[in-house]
């Protein structure tokens, strides 16, 4: 069954006539990493803001395993999608790293041991662990951005929909999220990417998307 | 009347709002807030949406109608309940007033929206004023709206990590919204730094001086606009004062 | 006269913490195209920091050592001095944009030289365009996609016309297209004798560098001519760090 089920789905900014999207039919499955490509200002972020209900379709719908995206809370769809901002910035708000992993990881209902535990296996992994107690504003931007992907890893949501995340992550960086998403392909999860991060794409991309005048062209 | 130099603008506004407070007749009132729409309307400025939002307004001045009427004694009682006014035509008068005074306060600050947020720190830099401080008046303007959309993001990061905002009890609300605001005031004060450090990476402040490359000029039509706002402003409020 | 100079620099942020930079020494010469590379973290932002003065004068710390700018000292001079010296582009756009259009945002630093505004006027229409961007000049900066963010923060330090331009993660983070662009100004820069340091971890965007330095965790580690040193820094990329070749260049050339 699909994970995302999109059908006839419009859309377009209030006020505005041109639609972004047009009459998409497409379903996104729990497996591989599909990438979502496009020039800029194609559509590509409006799209990712679509499938986490944060914006909503003009026309269509969007079901999210098997129930109307409209029908779920935020909190409910963050459970099922884990998303990372193009803009790291915005999703950081606690005082310390550690806090910022922990906030998510607490809403999950697991036993206190449980969460420490968690915790500290994600920020080993992201090497957030020397950085443990610093305030997450204060790190550098490839730091914030792997930190803003941990936290959302942690969640381990059966998809992840990640808006350019390699940006100004450094070779050793970007190699370290490759990895890690090999790992969650393995694990039966799934990952949309949107990039034109050619090689990036190349490397892991099971299913490609081409974002083109409102439509997807699948490649 | 688009072309207008902003600072005529500013005494457009200043006038008018203090028509709004002086005047306290509900006719004069709404005849103010006719001819404020009509400045819009030639200044091609869409208040449509802006005047809708007044309906959120409205319980509160059925409330206020009411408690002027039941609690200021005057005018003609038109419904009464076991001996207590409930409505009386100088709560209406005063109700009304109250309205068209808002509604003239807030379609005459729209006429600000007409003029570059630029061109005000040039006004404020022709009037004399340092141009560091005109400068933070101008970086201010331009990342409050940045800061209301950063807000609005973390939300909804909030959210996507599990927390149910509108499911949660009051008491754990403000919890989170603490969480919202201790990041934004760091982040406005993060932004600040950096952008001192860049803008001074820019040469600002190297000289006491600096040039510009657009600066207002007063036309013709900017004196006979400013000219009319205020004799109309003050004939009228010196009628008042006279009878 | 050497464009830059740094002399034994060692920094830290606080008296007892981590030592950010330690003991660097190298010299740009005029007219020299350096590519600075290294891993996130390794201190590269810092010592930018230091070339324009910002370290010292606005984050405080522990400076040791020496910085010569066009044969000025950074500890003596004042920041906006300095930027006459040195043009600055940062790494992130949205933290050095704060003009309400894009022809204000680079009009900002000729108006601070107070120039004629005939000159003003003539370096803006120039600086929009050799980028490209005459089409944005009234648009909002915030309104742009991050790779316009970018070229607008570039034109704003080229209307400085500084004789020493350093690019903090400039390169590899713009399309095809904004990197042509960039490349053939800096080329044009390097034949009018401007002297610049590129700073990456990009592989990829460093190519038309002279000289290339790598940075790692404070110390410089290699300094050399571009090829032979984008090689070693490769290998022990590949071999220290376990890196596959996807990683080496991010938005490599080929279609968007």
């Amino acid at each position: 069954m699909a994970y995302i089920d999109i059908e006839n789905v419009s859309f377009c900014y209030p006020g505005q006539s041109r639609f972004v999207l047009r009459d998409i039919n497409l379903r996104i499955y729990k497996e591989g990493v599909t990438a979502v490509t496009g020039a800029n200002g194609s559509g590509k972020t409006t799209f990712s803001k679509l499938l986490i209900g944060l914006l909503k379709p003009v026309k269509g719908r969007i079901q999210l395993n098997g129930k109307l995206l409209s029908s779920l809370t935020l909190a409910q769809i963050g459970r099922q999608i884990g998303y990372v901002f193009q803009n790291p910035d915005k999703q950081l708000f606690c005082e310390t790293v550690e806090e910022e992993i922990a906030f998510g990881v607490r809403n999950l209902g697991l036993p206190p041991e449980r969460v420490t535990q968690k915790v500290r296996e994600v920020m080993d992994y992201f090497e957030l662990s020397r950085y443990a107690q610093a305030y997450p504003l204060s790190l550098s931007a490839g730091e914030k951005r792997r930190l803003a992907l941990a936290a959302v890893f942690a969640l381990e949501p059966g998809l992840l929909l990640l808006d350019e995340p390699t940006t100004g992550l450094d070779p050793y960086r970007k190699q370290l999220l490759g990895d890690y998403l090999d790992k969650l392909v393995a694990a039966n999860r799934g990952v949309v990417v949107i990039s034109h991060d050619q090689k990036f794409i190349d490397r892991y991309a099971t299913r490609l998307l081409r974002l083109e005048d409102g439509q997807f062209i699948e490649e | 009347m688009t072309g207008l130099d902003p600072r005529t603008k500013i005494v457009m506004i200043i006038c008018l709002s203090t028509l709004a407070v002086f005047l306290n007749e509900p006719w004069p009132l709404l005849l103010l807030f006719i001819l404020t729409l009509v400045i819009l309307l030639i200044m091609r400025i869409n208040f449509f949406r802006i005047i809708m939002r007044f309906k959120k307004l409205l319980p509160l001045l059925l409330l206020m109608l009411i408690i002027q009427s039941v609690f200021s004694a005057g005018g003609d009682v038109l419904l009464s309940f076991q001996g207590v006014n409930i409505l009386t035509t100088n709560g209406i008068n005063t109700s009304l007033c109250i309205l068209f005074r808002l509604l003239t306060f807030f379609s005459s600050a729209m006429i600000i929206m007409t003029s570059h947020s630029r061109d005000y720190v040039l006004a404020l830099v022709q009037l004399k004023i340092p141009y560091e401080i005109a400068f933070m008046v101008l970086v201010s303007l331009r990342f409050l709206p940045v800061f209301i959309e950063e807000i609005k993001d973390t939300l909804v990061a909030m959210q996507l990590r599990g927390v149910d905002l509108q499911r949660i009890p009051w008491r754990h609300k403000i919890k989170f919204y603490t969480h919202l605001f201790a990041p934004l005031l760091s982040r406005v004060m993060l932004k600040a730094h950096q952008l001192a450090i860049a803008m001074e990476a820019r040469a600002f402040r190297v000289y006491r001086r600096r040039t510009y490359l657009r600066l207002l000029h007063y036309s013709a039509k900017d004196y006979v606009a400013m000219v009319f706002f205020i004799t109309a402003t003050i004939a009228v409020l010196a009628r008042d004062f006279l009878y | 006269m050497d464009a830059i100079v740094v002399d034994r620099l060692s920094y830290r942020y606080q008296a007892v913490g981590r030592e950010i930079l330690k003991n660097i020494s190298f010299k740009v010469a005029p007219g020299e195209i350096v590519a600075l590379v290294g891993l996130s973290g390794c201190g590269k932002s810092t010592l930018c920091m230091c070339l324009g003065g910002i370290i010292p004068h606005y984050l405080g710390g522990m400076l040791d050592g020496q910085v010569l700018i066009n044969g000025k000292d950074t500890k003596e001079y004042r920041v906006a001095r300095l930027a006459l010296e040195v043009g600055l582009v940062f790494q992130d756009p949205d933290t050095q944009l704060f003009a309400p259009t894009v022809e204000d945002e680079i009009a900002f630093a000729p108006e601070n030289l107070c120039l004629p505004v005939e000159e003003v006027a003539t370096r803006v229409d120039n600086v929009l365009d050799t980028l490209g961007i005459t089409s944005l000049r009234k648009t909002n900066p915030n309104h742009l996609s991050g790779g316009q963010k970018h070229l607008v923060a570039m034109g704003a330090v080229l209307a400085l016309e500084p004789s020493i331009l350093v690019l903090d993660e400039l390169i590899a983070q713009l399309d095809p297209a904004g990197k042509r662009i960039i490349n053939e100004i800096l080329v044009d820069l390097r034949r009018r004798g401007k002297t610049i340091l590129i700073v990456e971890h990009d592989p990829e965007a460093v190519s038309i560098a002279d000289r290339m330095l790598v940075l790692e965790e404070g110390r410089l580690i290699k300094d050399g001519e571009t090829a032979t040193v984008l090689e070693w820094w490769e290998s022990m990329l590949r071999h220290k760090y376990g890196c596959k070749s996807w990683t080496i260049s991010g938005h490599a050339a080929g279609p968007e």
